[in-house]
């Protein structure tokens, strides 16, 4: 008896004393099963920002590799790698982008199964993507489904910085109106990587690599960094890039430099004026993220001479 | 083999090979769902090839001499070098200003966001957001 | 130095003119924008014959004229948009047939044409391209820059919504 006791001890001692290895996991695999499933709910999407908490309630539905997306009175649908736009007013703009970069995780994130949870009382699956000892996302796979009910996303410092999570949903296969699908998508091309200032949009950005890169309006170029997990899209142009929606935003102060920023459900915004010009990034990384990618890029600053006269003789 | 599905299209077209064709064709004669969807298929296809190839209206293709431009010329020199005699005088002055102000590039937040998006919606979705940017994104801060 | 191409431009004006202006009428029901929209392509069809590579001559002159036509249509719609003005009369194109009308199974054109309108673009240019440009599989893949799958799956899909509204 006693002899069991002391083995039985020596056990537990030994489970708890190690960790025990996280079981590595092929997140392909259940990202395409999402990719496939048919299902329609609401989603909330709330992210905590330094300027306060962002939330946004949409109707969503999958169906056919087609996705809806409605709020307050204007729609979307997402097919083909098409994105078509339906404004209240009843106008249709889409773009399409042709051919684009594979889709890889960086080496840097490891997927892990943690183990069975329950979301609006169906069985999920978790699957958490680890940087280095940081859960960075945490997902929510339906069993049922596959589809992915629940994604939460942290910061460095472990705080929670976006979740997104369905609040109500249903697997009957849903009727997507696609009427929206008719008008003729713009299509944006990828351009030669030949003509790129390497200066202005560094190939490797914080960990980031620049996979796309289109011609953007005014003679400006525009680049698509990914990582596999994040992603964010930078215009750099030689003249000052303004958004009108971030006017009266607050000003964010990072690295000792002022940038214009706004944040909304699932992604933030950024424009600055640089020495060698103005940008604007867009992107949902988290907030470590954000700062360690415009730590990368062209600082804030007064644009040099040789940008004011180029501005005067072009701009 | 299963229904065909697609495969019916491309066997109507003549785009199968041997093979596949004798598999659709040995399933047709079994299976009266798909043989009605093919007689669909083949009823649209028809349908179309049914429209009339119409003439292209008269002058389409432009004209086949370009009149050389005729240039003139005027005392007035052109745009051109008065700006940069003004830009030259601005280097050793160092008033920049005195020439237009620079413009700048105003891109709508709905504009970057759709491009944004569109490409994101290429990749798996895995971190939080709407599945797909809608315009009228509306709250500011939750109080 | 790149080869020459097998035809003048005079040449491929007067044997695929017809053809493109076709295809654009077909993909946008209007005779103006098909004009318009050729005149754009053989503008860029003449300037990409001096830098036209050897290989499939019909597939090259697709590809550009598809992008040639995608990029006018881009460009015409840098304008505050309002509606496209077929979204809005195509509602009234689908008048259910009154009972005596019933018993025809003859479909007049513009019914065809309005029915083509009402598919999603990509499976308008793939039934336009396959049915009456008459490209194979393989030409309008490389026309259109995507896997042979997703053509056959646009045809497909484009067929069947066309029975549909025409059945």
């Amino acid at each position: 008896m006693k002899r069991s006791l002391i083995v039985a001890a020596l056990t537990i001692t030994a489970l708890v004393g190690q960790a025990v290895p996280a079981l590595a996991t092929d997140l392909g695999t259940y990202l395409e099963r999402a990719e496939a499933s048919e299902y329609s709910g609401e989603v909330f999407v709330v992210c905590d920002t330094p300027d306060g908490t962002v939330g946004q309630f949409v109707e969503v539905a999958r169906s056919g590799g087609e996705l809806w997306v409605r709020t307050s009175g204007s729609e979307a649908v997402s097919a083909d790698g098409a994105l078509y736009q339906r404004a209240a007013n009843g106008t249709v703009e889409a773009i399409r982008i042709d051919s684009s970069a594979d889709w890889r995780m960086s080496s840097k994130y490891t997927a892990v199964d943690a183990g069975q949870a329950r979301e609006l009382e169906r069985p999920v699956q978790v699957v958490t993507v680890m940087d280095g000892d940081i859960e960075r996302v945490t997902l929510h796979f339906d069993e049922a489904t596959g589809a992915l009910l629940r994604s939460e996303v942290r910061n460095e410092d472990r705080s929670l910085y976006c979740s997104s999570s369905f609040v109500s949903f249903s697997e009957e296969r849903p009727l997507i109106d696609t009427s929206v699908l008719q008008a003729t998508p713009e299509a944006i091309e990828v351009v030669d990587f030949k003509d790129i200032d390497e200066a202005a949009l560094p190939a490797r950005v914080a960990g980031f690599n620049r996979l796309d890169v289109y011609e953007g309006p005014e003679s400006s170029t525009i680049a698509y960094y990914s990582d596999g997990v994040f992603s964010f899209t930078v215009i750099a142009s030689q003249r000052t890039v303004t958004i009108p929606e971030l006017e009266d935003a607050p000003v964010a102060e990072i690295g000792g430099k002022e940038y214009q920023r706004l944040f909304q459900p699932g992604q933030v915004v950024y424009a600055w004026e640089s020495r060698v010009g103005g940008y604007a990034l867009i992107g949902d990384l988290p907030i470590d993220l954000q700062e360690a990618v415009l730590g990368d890029l062209p600082a804030p600053g007064r644009p040099g001479f040789f940008a004011r006269l180029w501005r005067s003789w072009f701009g | 083999m299963t229904h065909p599905g697609e495969l019916l299209s491309a066997f109507l077209d003549g785009e199968l090979d041997h093979r596949e064709r004798n598999q659709v064709t040995e399933h047709l004669g079994t299976c009266s769902s798909c043989a009605d969807e093919l007689n669909g298929l083949h009823f649209a296809r028809a349908a179309v090839r049914s429209l009339p190839l119409l003439e292209a209206p008269p002058g389409l293709t432009p004209a086949e001499d370009q009149t050389a431009r005729v240039r003139t010329f005027t005392r007035r020199p052109p745009v051109w070098v008065a700006a940069a005699a003004a830009a030259i005088l601005a280097f050793f002055v160092g008033i920049a200003t005195i020439l237009a102000p620079p413009t700048t590039l105003e891109v709508r937040l709905d504009q970057l966001s759709d491009q944004y998006g569109a490409r994101t919606s290429l990749e798996p979705a895995i971190t939080p957001r709407p599945p797909v940017p809608v315009l009228d994104r509306v709250s500011g801060p939750i109080e | 130095m790149p080869d020459v191409a097998p035809l003048s431009w005079e040449e491929v004006a007067r044997a695929y003119g017809r053809k493109i202006y076709n295809f654009a009428y077909r993909l946008t029901g209007n005779a103006d924008d098909a004009s318009d929209l050729t005149q754009e392509v053989l503008l860029r069809v003449r300037k990409g014959l001096a830098g036209y590579q050897p290989g499939s001559f019909e597939g090259w002159l697709w590809r550009i004229t598809r992008n040639a036509f995608l990029d006018e249509v881009r460009r015409r719609k840098r304008r505050p948009s309002a509606p496209l003005p077929d979204e809005i009369d195509r509602v009234s194109t689908h008048a259910s047939p009154a009972p005596d009308q019933v018993l025809s199974t003859v479909r007049l054109g513009e019914d065809i044409q309005a029915a083509l309108l009402d598919l999603p673009y990509d499976f308008r240019e793939a039934v336009v391209l396959c049915d009456i440009v008459g490209l194979s599989y393989e030409e309008i893949s490389a026309a259109v820059a995507a896997p042979i799958g997703t053509v056959r799956s646009r045809i497909h899909r484009g067929r069947k919504m066309l029975k549909e509204r025409l059945q």
